[in-house]
Formats: structure tokens, sequence, C-alpha cells
């Protein structure tokens, strides 16, 4: 899924910072109490002895009465954590040491990491613990299946370029590449000088152009102003603005397969339905 | 070509040389653009660039390697040429690790396939380093066919360079890297790894080394071996007496000549194939050197070693005291890597975060910087000079800006003035070490974190091992509180650990040195040694009654007094204390401090165990008590911030006093400097005037450094 020796180039400096910095840019506002994170208690135990008990968001030591991975939920109610982890004192060693078995370094990084995965799904229950207790046992989706789901949404021997426009001009850009299964190439359209250029009139099929003649394969294109971009985060009704978006050409797209509009769609629908829901 | 290090600076045939530099990758740049793009780096005033010499890349099957006999980028010859040409000194770091954000950190595959060579876990497990975009098994340093491996890349490379005809006057090369951030990659939890044939066979050999005969090992061990090869490493904490914790500390400690024994085969390689004269140097992935980092045993056979970095703005204490580490106890106090630009996958370095950090790691004494990367390539982003040699103006300027004022400034020939050493005690770390939760989760990963933002013994477990109290997280608390508490009184200290010779601790009027129920015999001795020659030695809360071997020894001790009562949870300052211990004698009513003549010197005993403090706020109230004490020493405080949470920094040059005013908050102050010394200052950058009361008045930007000069 990941190319091995993955080419990542210009990624631009204030374009990929800005990047980085976008998804905590599109989350929503939150005031007073909300701000603060849910509360949670980590106990790292021993048998029935606790080595360290930690208040995750406060990041402070706290001392608890502790009772045993059993009475977890009691732990939650008098302590006031609607969240607790309990974690046995090798619990993480041991996830590494099902992972470092397992592993081979001729492997996909995404299978790589499904290692790990299966290590914590091993350990569930056994030396990992929590209250509310989730589900008996942790599944593990095969690493085959998310590879086929991702064949059957990009089309081979694309470039993937995603781009926020303030007033028509680029404000980041991220460009990958895709081929026979895997992601080849992370880009920007810095690579074309264009890292704050104009994408307005023509200009979005040109850079197009230059970047398939630079790195071959066809340009799947999503481009977005920043402004909209952010309406839609945070909207109330993001399948409705979405729609404002494609509809008003504040959302620009080209050669984008059908399967990505309707993929668009079914997550801004099931946003909105989630947003109506709280 | 004489190569020598004197007052912390590098010195070719007699000349200091200005140690600023910029990695340049030339495997991952045209040939062509190599000397447009020297040209634009010269253009900033750097007269030295670093390149890593990526074994992986140069070999293109196994044990055959292109040197630029094929693919023209990998001409190493002709790039080393074209930098000699330019009058463009170079820094080689030639591995075998490497890193540069390459998939497999620069080793070739083949070493992985080899399943003989590899390092292992506890449970067996190959060892392995979770880094995008490929996770790979770590190779064991001293498998001799590993060894040989590396050697074999090396002397092609020689050949390729001309040995020691690469050296500079010859060539531009004027130091050779021996590996890279040698660090057990980080996995430094000793119950972690190696565990391999070869780490237990050297294992074995220290042991034998440091005990001499078996009958000895078996007394300190609690043990009853027949012979070294029944010698078996500890595979997790187990200690329910004292006498059980030499065992694990003994375990603890081999990591450091694990790591020592990794960087000196590789350095007497390319000592070997480059020639003695060359400076061989090192670095450390983490800011606070912590075991089973050894900067002072490294030394022995490294000309020079320092540290890397990455910090966004808000990690200001955790690189600090990195730096204030470094600069007292490295030979030559350099950050080898030092942030410019970005890696792909890491949260994004504003030009902000670059112009506050470096500014930063100057003033606490950083002496020279190479910038990683002075150059873009593959897998970075935000360097000054791009790919294609097209220069990004911003940061160009600042670089160019930067050096433009260091040298006009005179900062390189200047020292800061610091009276007070802080010590980390060794052992105390080692069992931090051994006692730190959740392995592969270690004592040094916390920093990437801003550890010295959050309670120092959050990862550390409360157990006790077996002696009267939980030493480790007590001593990681009250490290963690003198340095908050230093910093809060404006206190000018730096950081060292019990490995500093008495040298170097003589160049300090005040050394503090926390100290629990047992310490290595020959540390107390020296720090002992350093009161009785004038110094003013700070110790406590107990007195040291053991020694490493949990054998009774009481150098410091005899001269310390018992405690008259042991208070918890009780309130000093108007903070509360997990324990204050108080004394009987000279005033009235007991203290938790005194303080007795130990020949020209002082003995402070302070009995203080403070629960965890995470910013100078936190030890304000004790400031006060940290002015007494340093006044005590016949320190007087200098230039001293009215606000605990502004950084203050003293360098004297000739004829020269320069103030570094540091504003590391998110909010802008506005603070008064105590001043006595009747000078006159003027801000370097602006010109803007200072008058020359007591205290004077300073306002600061978040996230700002001002650098002050006295008036010629």
């Amino acid at each position: 899924m990941i190319r091995k020796d993955i080419t990542i180039i210009d990624l631009g400096a204030d374009n990929w910072s800005r990047l980085m910095r976008l998804p905590k840019e599109l989350a929503p506002p939150r005031d007073g109490d909300e701000k603060a994170m849910p509360r949670a208690l980590l106990v790292i135990y021993r048998g029935l002895r606790v080595l360290r008990a930690i208040d995750i968001a406060e990041r402070r030591t706290v001392e608890v009465e502790w009772l045993g991975v059993s009475r977890l939920e009691e732990l939650s109610s008098r302590m006031g954590y609607p969240l607790v982890i309990a974690l046995e004192e090798t619990s993480l060693a041991r996830v590494f040491e099902h992972a470092q078995r397992d592993l081979d370094f001729r492997d996909d990084m995404g299978y790589q990491w499904a290692g790990f995965l299966r290590g914590a799904a091993r350990e569930w229950r056994r030396t990992i613990f929590t209250y509310p207790g989730g589900p008996s046992r942790i599944p593990v989706v095969p690493f085959g299946v998310v590879e086929s789901v991702i064949r059957s949404l990009i089309p081979n021997n694309s470039l993937l370029l995603f781009a926020v426009t303030e007033r028509g001009h680029v404000w980041t850009s991220a460009v990958l590449g895709y081929r026979d299964g895997d992601f080849w190439l992370l880009t920007s359209l810095d690579t074309l000088g264009m890292e704050e250029g104009d994408l307005g009139g023509g200009a979005l099929e040109v850079a197009a152009e230059s970047l398939s003649s630079k790195f071959g394969g066809k340009v799947r294109a999503v481009v977005v102003e920043r402004s909209e971009l952010e309406r839609i985060g945070r909207s109330r009704f993001p399948l409705a603005d979405l729609y404002w978006a494609l509809n008003s050409g504040d959302m620009r797209r080209l050669n984008v397969p059908k399967r990505w509009k309707v993929l668009m769609f079914a997550s801004a629908l099931a946003a909105t339905l989630k947003k109506r829901v709280e | 070509m004489d190569y020598s290090i004197k007052n912390q600076r590098l010195l070719i045939d007699g000349q200091p040389l200005s140690f600023f530099s910029g990695s340049f990758q030339y495997w991952r740049i045209e040939p062509q653009l190599w000397g447009p793009i020297l040209e634009s780096v010269k253009g900033m005033g750097f007269g030295i660039i670093e390149t890593y010499m990526p074994w992986s890349v140069h070999e293109v099957s196994p044990c055959e390697f292109d040197f630029g006999s094929t693919d023209a980028r990998l001409d190493l010859k002709r790039f080393l040429d074209t930098c000699h040409d330019a009058g463009v000194k170079v820094l080689a770091r030639p591995g075998p690790h490497i890193n540069a954000e390459m998939t497999y950190f620069g080793y070739p595959e083949r070493i992985f396939a080899d399943e003989d060579l590899l390092a292992r876990c506890a449970d067996g497990s190959a060892v392995v380093l979770p880094a995008p975009p490929r996770m790979f098994p770590l190779p064991c340093y001293h498998h001799p066919r590993f060894q040989a491996q590396v050697r074999t890349y090396f002397e092609a490379l020689a050949q390729a360079l001309g040995g020691p005809g690469a050296i500079y006057p010859n060539g531009p090369i004027i130091a050779i890297q021996a590996d890279n951030e040698c660090s057990k990659f980080m996995r430094t939890n000793p119950f972690d790894w190696d565990y391999s044939e070869h780490a237990i066979a050297l294992y074995r050999a220290w042991l034998h080394e440091k005990y001499g005969d078996l009958e000895q090992l078996n007394k300190v061990h609690r043990s009853s071996h027949s012979s070294w090869q029944m010698v078996d490493p500890p595979r997790r904490v187990q200690a329910s007496v004292a006498a059980d914790v030499p065992r694990l500390l003994d375990w603890t400690q081999f990591g450091e000549h694990y790591i020592n024994e990794s960087v000196r085969s590789v350095a007497t390689m390319l000592r070997d194939l480059f020639g003695d004269d060359v400076p061989v140097f090192h670095n450390y992935p983490v800011t606070l050197p912590v075991p089973p980092l050894d900067l002072i045993g490294a030394e022995e056979f490294l000309d020079f070693q320092g540290i890397d970095s990455y910090p966004q703005k808000t990690a200001y204490h955790t690189v600090r005291a990195g730096v204030k580490y470094t600069s007292a106890m490295s030979r030559l106090p350099v950050m080898v890597e030092f942030s410019s630009g970005s890696i792909y996958y890491a949260l994004p370095l504003t030009l902000d975060d670059q112009m506050f950090t470096t500014w930063a790691i100057l003033m606490h004494g950083i002496k020279g910087v190479n910038f990683y990367m002075i150059v873009e390539r593959e897998r970075w982003y935000g360097s000054p000079v791009k790919r294609d040699g097209a220069i990004r103006q911003k940061h160009y300027d600042f670089f160019k800006d930067l050096l433009s004022d260091i040298r006009a400034w005179g900062l390189e020939g200047m020292s800061c003035e610091r009276p007070v050493l802080l010590l980390a005690n060794r052992e105390y770390e080692r069992l931090a070490g051994a006692a730190t939760l959740l392995s592969p989760n270690s004592r040094i990963i916390p920093q990437f974190a801003g550890a010295l933002e959050m309670p120092a013994d959050i990862l550390i477990s409360d157990e006790s091992h077996g002696l009267s109290e939980p030493v480790a997280s007590r001593y990681a608390r009250l490290f963690a509180f003198w340095y908050w508490a230093l910093t809060s009184a404006g206190a000018h200290f730096a950081v060292g650990d019990t490995s500093a010779t008495a040298d170097l601790l003589s160049d300090y009027s005040m050394v503090i040195v926390p100290t629990f129920e047992f310490m290595d015999r020959a540390v107390q001795q020296t720090l002992l040694d350093y009161a009785s020659a004038g110094g003013t030695l700070v110790v406590g809360p107990r007195a040291p009654e053991m020694d490493e071997r949990m054998e009774p020894c009481n150098v410091l001790g005899s001269l310390m007094h018992a405690p008259e009562e042991t208070r918890s949870k009780a309130e000093v300052f108007g903070v509360e204390v997990e324990e204050v211990v108080l004394f009987g004698g000279q005033e009235d009513s007991p203290s938790f401090t005194y303080r007795h003549r130990h020949g020209s010197g002082w003995l402070v005993h302070v009995g203080l165990v403070p629960f965890a403090m995470c910013s100078a706020l936190d030890a304000e109230p004790f400031a006060p008590m940290v002015d007494t004490l340093l006044r005590t020493g016949g320190i007087e405080p200098f230039f001293v911030p009215s606000d605990c949470n502004v950084d203050v920094a003293v360098w004297r040059g000739v004829g020269r006093t320069v103030l570094f005013v540091a504003n590391p908050t998110d909010e802008a102050v506005h603070t008064g400097i105590s001043h006595t010394g009747g000078l006159q200052f003027e801000d370097l950058k602006t010109g803007q005037s200072f008058e020359a009361a007591d205290p004077f008045e300073i306002g600061l930007e978040p996230y700002t450094i001002k650098v002050l000069g006295t008036k010629r």
C-alpha cells in the first residue's frame, strides 16, 4: 500500500505546515467546559498493586484505592473518571513482543502496524482493561481487505491532488501518487513552483497537465476554498453545504470518479445525521 | 594539520573555527547543482557543511559499491572536491546508522535478512524500530560479523576518498562522526534489549573486568555462579532487599558500556582508515543525555560530542536543560543536528520556532551548530535552500542575519557565567531507568513530549526495590525541584552529572547533588574533596550510609546530621512537600537545613522531599531559600529577573558583558532585572539603550529573546 521507497519531495514550507495544522483548524470551536479533555485515568498495575495512577488530561499522578481489574466500574464511579484504562506493567512490552515475532522488514508498513494492532488484540482483557469495557474482542480487519478497498476506490496510475485555496490562490496542497496498489509519491504544488500560486481560470488544468507530465498518471483533483472547507467542517448540515459547494464552484473537481462523489455524499450524510443526533 | 579543543572551541593549527554548519545530502541532489547550492550556503555565512555517507545507497550489491562509477549522484569524491574548491569544510558522517529519514536508516537490507546479526529482546524476539516507511529489526553492533560488514563498507569508502587524503587541508573533511545517535534507538529501558548472544558475552566480560573474580561478583550479586558462562542478566526488575539492587544497577550500567563500545568500535575503524589526526565525534538524540548515555565515559575515545534537537518553541525548558548539561559536560558542546525545517511526518516547525529556539540554545552555552537540513531534499521541508537550488527568502535571511550577528557581537569568543552546578546522580538515574514503567518506554523517550513540563516521576514506579524508600521516583522529583527552584530564583546554573571530574567541579562555586541512602563511594569522595578545596556542596535529603554495592560507607554520611524529626506532607513556604526532615542545631527551632565547614568550603544539608513540580511558578516560593543558599556559598545573585518565568543568561568576554533575556511563555512580559554593576546596556539588534538603573526594566513579546550588550 505504501511503497518502500516512497518519494516525498517538495512539500513546501508554509504549505506543509498549514496542511498539518488543517485538522485542528477544522475542528469545531469549543468553549467553556467543552474545551477540557474528558477525564481519563490510567492505572499501571502489577497484580493487586498499583505502580502508578495518572490523570491523563491533567498529566499528574493520583492516588487510587485499587480494587483489581474486575472492579474498574467501581473505581470509575468512586474517582469520578468516566474512562479508566488499566495496563498491567508488561502489557506494552507484550504487545511489542507479539508484533516483533510476526514482523518482516519487507512487509508493507500498513501490515507492520496491523501487527501491533493484532498484538494489542491478543492482550485485550488479558493485560489491557478499560471501563467502559468495550467489545469482548478487538476486531482486526485483515490487511488484504483494506488494500482491496483502497484499490477499488482509487483508479490505477492516479495523481491525487487536494488543494485548499484562499481567494483562488493555493493555501495548502498535497499530491499523492498511486500506482499498482501502492502510494509511491507524496508532494505538493510546490513541486511546480506553485506553493501560493493562482489556481483560478484555467490554471488548475495547466497544473494538472504539468504534474502529469512530471510524474506520469492521470491527475484527479479536488480544490476547495478555505472558507468553504471550514464552513462544511463546522456546518450543522454538512450535506447541504457540500452540495452547495459542488454546485457553486467553491469546490472544483477534475477527473473525479463517480465513486468519490458517492463517498463524499455518504460521508457528508453521515456527518449530518450524527450532528442531528447530537 | 594540528587539531585541538580549547575553551570549548575547535582549533585548526591554533586558529578557532567558527563552528556553524548546515546539512547537505549530496546523493539526493543533482550533481550539477552541488556547486551553485554550496555558493548559496556560503552566502548565508556558513563555512562548513555536513553530510551523511549512506552505506545502503553506495552498496549496490553485497559488498560491491558505487561511488559514482554508474550513478553520478553517488560520486562522493567529486562532491568533496566541489566543497574543497568552494572553500567549504565538511563534517563527514558515514554511519553505519544514519537515519536521514531513509527507509531502513542507511543499513543495507541484507543485514536484516541475517537473523544471526540481530539484537534480541528479553523474550528472544528481534528488536524492531517502529519507524516509517518500513519498520526494521536492529543489528547487534557487538556481533563480529556485523562489525566486519561495517568495516568492508568503510574500507571501500576510504579507498574511494583517498583515506587520510580526504582530511583537511588535503581534502575538506575536518571531523568524522562515528555512528549516529547511538542510544539503543531510544529504547533504553534496561529490560527491553539486548539479550543476544554477543551482548551477553560483552556483559560477562564487563563484569569480569569490573569485579576481577567470580567470588567477588557472587558476593555482590548474591549469586552462586561457578563460571562466568553461568552469569545471566536480569530480565525484569526484581529486588526485595537492598542487596538485590547492585545486580539491577550493574545491568543498567552495562547499557552505558554497550553503547560506548558500539561507538568505540566504529570510531576505531574510522581512525584506522582515515588517520588519527582527524577529530572523531558523536551525537545523542536527546537533549538531556541521562544514562545509558555517558558523555564523560565516551570522551575517553572521542574528541567531542554533541546533542540533537528539533524543538518547538514551547519545549524551551527541555532544550534548556539539555544545553545546560551538554555545555557543562562536553569538551566541545555542539548541536550536531538542530532543526532547520522539518521531517515530513513531524509537527511543523515555523520560522518563529526556529528563531526562538536557535537563540535559546546559543544563550545557554552551545558553541557550535549544524543546522539539519540547510539544503532541502526528499523527505524534508522548510529549509532555506530548496532542492532545486532556489532560495526560501525569509529562512535564508534569518540564517544570514544570525551568523552575521553572532560574529559581529563576538559571541563565539565569550563564555557563559554560571557559578552553580546541579548534578544528576547517575546511580539514581540508573535506578530510575530500571524503574521506568511500561517498557519499551524508557527514561529518555518522554523528553520528546517535553519531559520537564510534566511531573518528573510520572512514569517511574513508586516501589522501593528493597531500599527504605522509593529512591527512583523521589530522586526524579527532587532533581526537577532543584531545576525549577534555581530557575525561579534567577540563579545562573549549569547541569551535569556525578561522572563529572574533580577538575570540572572546581569550575563552580556551588555544587548541588541529591543524596539518598546509597551512593557511589568514589563519587562521595570526589564531592567531599570539592568541598574541602573551598566549594559549597549542597546535599540531601538523606545521608548516604551505603556505597553502590550496598556495603556500609559513610564518606559523606559521617559529616551529615541525623534527623531530629521527619514530617510527612508538611508545609514549607506555604507549599505542601512529601516530607521535611528537621535537624536540631545552631538555631533555636529545628530547621530543614544546616551547614557546617568542611576544609575551606561548606557542606550544606537540605532535608526536603518535594512533590512533583513542573514550572518555575511551582517553585517560586522556594526562591528566597535558593537566594540564601547562594549567599551562603559566597555567590552574590546577579542579573535576577523579577518575573520568575523570564530567563537571563550572562556571557562575559574581554571587556564586554552580554545578557540574553528570554521570555519562554505565550504572553508578553515586562520585567525588572536586578543590576548592581553600574553597567549600561543596549539592545544589540535595535540599539535601544537601557538605563544603568537597579533594576532596569525590559519588555519582551511571547517567545522572544533579547540580546543586550554593555555599551562600549
